[in-house]
């Protein structure tokens, strides 16, 4: 040992050595300089070239970084707390989102909570809880909104999808302007990944996915900066008693589970998700042919760190997750680009329903409207499925005794979403 | 006819003009392909992506900087590794050994070859350090020098395959978001067999019987002198640390592979031969950096592709491709990767890995992925057996010979035997794995 640290000594104080001799024998003139600098020029070059895209792109990440989208507190909004307000550790931290108060708060109503933006390379689940926070009037229970749920997930966009990092809706007095961000946690708050992503339930998965929150609930308060964030979330549906989740996403158009609505296997969930499919279904799929057939899917029990599956079995809540198909999330799309994201239109996509190898149908576009619109009926559905299988729970006195959702929807459906577009269902920021 | 043929043209004209006429290097003709793909196409289609450049470039190659890393450790440990005597004297441990019973012998050096590309996904890192090392033994027993350079070309490629690291396959899981996880084995079953096939085929005949005083005289017994059994400690430290982060991850906190590298290369630095510690990490990097700098190229080539609409267009047809069947099976997706997944190897098997393993992936969906990934990572490696990748012309400088033509030729049956085992495994194991 004492000859190893004589070694390091040793070593140490020859490098110093060399540096100062280097220094001291270094020529330090005008000359000296020009020959050395033409000597390296093509170096010198590369160094300048490197140190100018770091600059520039480093400015950009951080400005994209540290501007949020603009949300308008709607009229039915009576609070804004924050994930910190349940879990203290958040606070000051970037990834802690802020949650939207509609209704009464009065812990003996129902109460609902939607998750928007846990993958912000889905820009239907947050824009569609936008369009539900700046609307919804509550006259009877609560509805929680959080819009950026895995916030610092927004604050990058995510390497190799060359994603623009802005998109934009048009509305009446102008644009709103969305963030398209990563599927997963900044690296800037978690790093490094482990090589294996151990789940607390013992489920291997490959270390990326450390940085997903759709696989990081329940979450734990020793764990990752993802985990903390869960942890958040459960604590808050914990403390909440939170009766409803409902977990807005969107899937690749290759994927299989999409335009689906997946629930946790509870009683309770099970009746309000079958109440649920039948009305957009039957209701919907026969009043707008636009209204492409949704499917129902029981969450896997073996696929562990996902919100329907751990919110369900580690709190009360009777957790839904939503998927749409957004084309511009997936492998077969062409050229990237706003309108790809928000008018939904793909060539490839249209070859590849011809082709047959597409469980939903992208022959035409998909717009960002069409998507939103299926989240708010499918939010929709939900409240009123709650509403009227809650008069036969009779024997459930934790639901029963709450009574009925009182909801203000302001005219927001399927049909009007779509025909009027989302910018008519968005408030204006110079009013507020 | 569609536009995203022409970028894909502009795209792989850069890059193919750059490194086979001007031979750039190949990271820096992706990059500059990654700049003009993107250039022409905001030119064309999209100006408001100039002032993106920039952005587009880093957030591309940003996808590798983690593997960048580990490569850039993994080479100093290997380079610490070899000048602290520790290689050399398990060459020749080994001969002294196991001289009688040269197949053993002949399958011991492959794992030696193959070792540093294992653990850091290169096919450079073995021929340069323990390729290099163990030639000249080779050479001795009396193997000629178009079967040693061929057993250690075998040996390099193999290693980039095997596990832990595979960077094809890590790519490939990445466009598809799979779990680089669950490849150990999958991956031992395609290599190691073939590794030892190729070793005996090209070395076997040459060892019948080994005079162990004559190769003593040509080997360099002296190191026996200057290290002892301390020198394979840091070795052992990286095993267990590699078992640790990847089979039992919650032993540890998230320490990362580089520091899983560093950890014994720091302990290597005191123990075995003295050794100049910054010159051999200068060495290091320097191996590491022609690497680094394809993995960079690499990540801005998919963005500009991604971008441009190349990757979906490519994806497509190969989706296309992937409805002419015969059963069940996509016939010339398997044709395709036979030759054109090796042959754009042949440029950089991660570069084919990116651009043909997603798609391939998704059509086979039949088969099971992490077979199918790992088959094709095994196809663009092929891609090294063929000049101009860095491994073949590499190897004439190992055994001085002047070209590549004669070494080639003996490698004509193993790259054969690859392919056709390759291919099978995929169908096969997929169906059944
Ligand atoms: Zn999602």
């Amino acid at each position: 040992m004492k000859k190893m640290m004589n070694g390091i000594k040793k070593g140490f104080s020859k490098f110093i050595d060399g540096i100062k001799t280097r220094w001291q024998n270094a020529d330090f003139s005008p000359k000296a300089f020009k020959t050395s600098v033409l000597k390296h020029k093509l170096s010198l070059f590369y160094l300048f070239l490197s140190l100018a895209v770091t600059l520039v792109t480093g400015i950009q990440y951080h400005r994209f970084r540290h501007t949020d989208p603009v949300f308008v507190t709607g009229p039915g909004v009576v609070d804004i707390q924050r994930l910190s307000d349940y879990y203290e550790p958040l606070e000051g931290t970037y990834g802690d989102a802020d949650i939207y108060v509609l209704g009464t708060q009065n812990p003996d109503e129902p109460s609902i909570l939607v998750l928007g933006g846990v993958h912000p390379n889905e820009p239907a689940s947050q824009v569609a809880a936008v369009v539900l926070m700046e609307n919804l009037i509550v006259e009877h229970g609560t509805v929680y909104i959080i819009l950026e749920t895995n916030r610092s997930a927004f604050s990058l966009s995510h390497p190799q999808e060359a994603t623009p990092e802005w998109y934009s809706i048009e509305t009446p007095f102008g644009e709103r302007r969305f963030k398209y961000g990563s599927r997963g946690t900044n690296p800037v708050d978690q790093w490094p990944v482990p090589e294996v992503y151990i789940h607390q339930s013992g489920q291997t998965l490959s270390g990326v996915d450390t940085r997903n929150l759709n696989r990081a609930f329940p979450g734990t308060e020793n764990g990752t900066y993802t985990e903390l964030v869960a942890h958040a979330i459960a604590e808050f549906v914990r403390q909440k008693d939170i009766i409803i989740t409902l977990d807005l996403h969107e899937a690749s158009p290759e994927y299989a589970v999409n335009n689906a609505l997946i629930y946790h296997e509870k009683v309770r969930a099970t009746g309000l998700a079958s109440r649920t499919y039948l009305n957009l279904e039957l209701f919907w799929g026969i009043w707008d042919d636009r209204f492409a057939p949704i499917k129902l899917e029981i969450s896997p029990r073996n696929l562990r760190g996902l919100t329907h599956r751990e919110l369900g079995d580690y709190t009360n809540t009777l957790p839904f997750l939503a998927e749409t198909s957004n084309a511009s999330q997936g492998r077969i799309r062409g050229a990237m680009s706003e309108s790809l994201i928000v008018d939904g239109y793909d060539k490839f996509y249209e070859r590849a329903t011809a082709l047959g190898i597409l469980e939903v149908d992208h022959s035409e576009a998909v717009p960002l409207d069409e998507r939103v619109a299926r989240h708010i009926q499918t939010f929709k559905e939900l409240i009123n499925a709650y509403n009227s299988l809650q008069g036969t729970w009779t024997g459930d006195l934790e639901y029963y005794s709450r009574g009925l959702f009182d909801i203000e929807y302001n005219d927001l459906n399927f049909t009007t979403v779509y025909d009027r577009g989302i910018g008519a269902f968005l408030l204006d920021p110079e009013d507020s | 006819m569609d536009i995203e043929l022409l970028h894909l043209i502009v795209i792989l004209g850069i890059f193919l003009i750059g490194a086979a006429y001007f031979k750039i290097p190949i990271g820096v003709a992706m990059m500059l392909s990654a700049f003009g793909g993107i250039f022409i196409y905001s030119a064309i289609s999209a100006p408001d992506q100039f002032l993106q450049i920039p952005r587009h470039l880093v957030d591309g190659s940003f996808a590798y900087i983690e593997p960048m890393l580990t490569i850039v450790a993994a080479m100093i440990f290997m380079r610490f590794f070899a000048d602290s005597g520790a290689l050399e004297s398990f060459t020749v441990l080994a001969v002294e050994k196991l001289y009688r019973v040269p197949t053993v012998l002949l399958i011991i050096f492959m794992i030696i070859i193959m070792f540093p590309a294992m653990i850091t996904g290169s096919s450079v890192t073995s021929i340069v350090s323990a390729g290099a090392l163990v030639a000249p033994t080779l050479l001795a027993l009396g193997i000629p020098k178009t079967k040693t350079a061929g057993i250690v070309v075998c040996g390099s490629i193999f290693g980039m395959i095997a596990p832990p690291i595979n960077l094809p396959v890590m790519i490939i899981a990445d466009t598809v978001d799979m779990p680089y996880t669950g490849f150990t084995l999958p991956l031992l079953i395609l290599t190691v067999p073939l590794a030892i096939f190729c070793v005996l085929f090209l070395g076997r005949r040459y060892v019948g019987k080994i005079d162990i005083e004559d190769v003593k005289k040509k080997i360099p017994m002296a190191i026996k002198d200057e290290v002892n059994t301390f020198v394979y400690i840091p070795i052992l430290v990286l095993i267990v640390l590699l078992v640790i982060v990847n089979v039992f991850p919650t032993w540890l906190p998230p320490i990362g592979l580089p520091l899983v590298f560093l950890i014994p290369a720091l302990i290597q630095a005191f123990l075995g031969r003295k050794f100049n510690i910054v010159t051999s990490a200068r060495n290091g990097v320097r191996t590491a950096l022609p690497v680094m700098a394809v993995l960079v190229g690499i990540g801005m080539f998919i963005q500009a592709m991604t971008l441009t609409g190349v990757r979906g267009y490519i994806v497509y047809n190969i989706l296309a491709l992937g409805q002419v069947t015969w059963g069940q099976h996509p016939i010339l997706l398997y044709l395709g990767s036979l030759t054109l997944i090796p042959a754009v190897g042949a440029f950089s098997p991660l570069g084919s890995a990116s651009v043909f393993g997603g798609p391939y992936v998704l059509v086979l969906l039949f088969l099971n992925e992490i077979v199918v990934a790992a088959a094709l990572s095994m196809f663009t490696g092929v891609g090294d057996f063929i000049p101009p990748s860095v491994v073949a012309l590499h190897s004439t400088h190992i055994v001085e010979l002047d070209g590549y033509g004669k070494i080639l030729k003996t490698l004509i049956v193993p790259i054969a035997v690859t392919i056709v085992v390759t291919l099978a495994y995929m169908i096969l194991m997929g169906m059944y794995w």
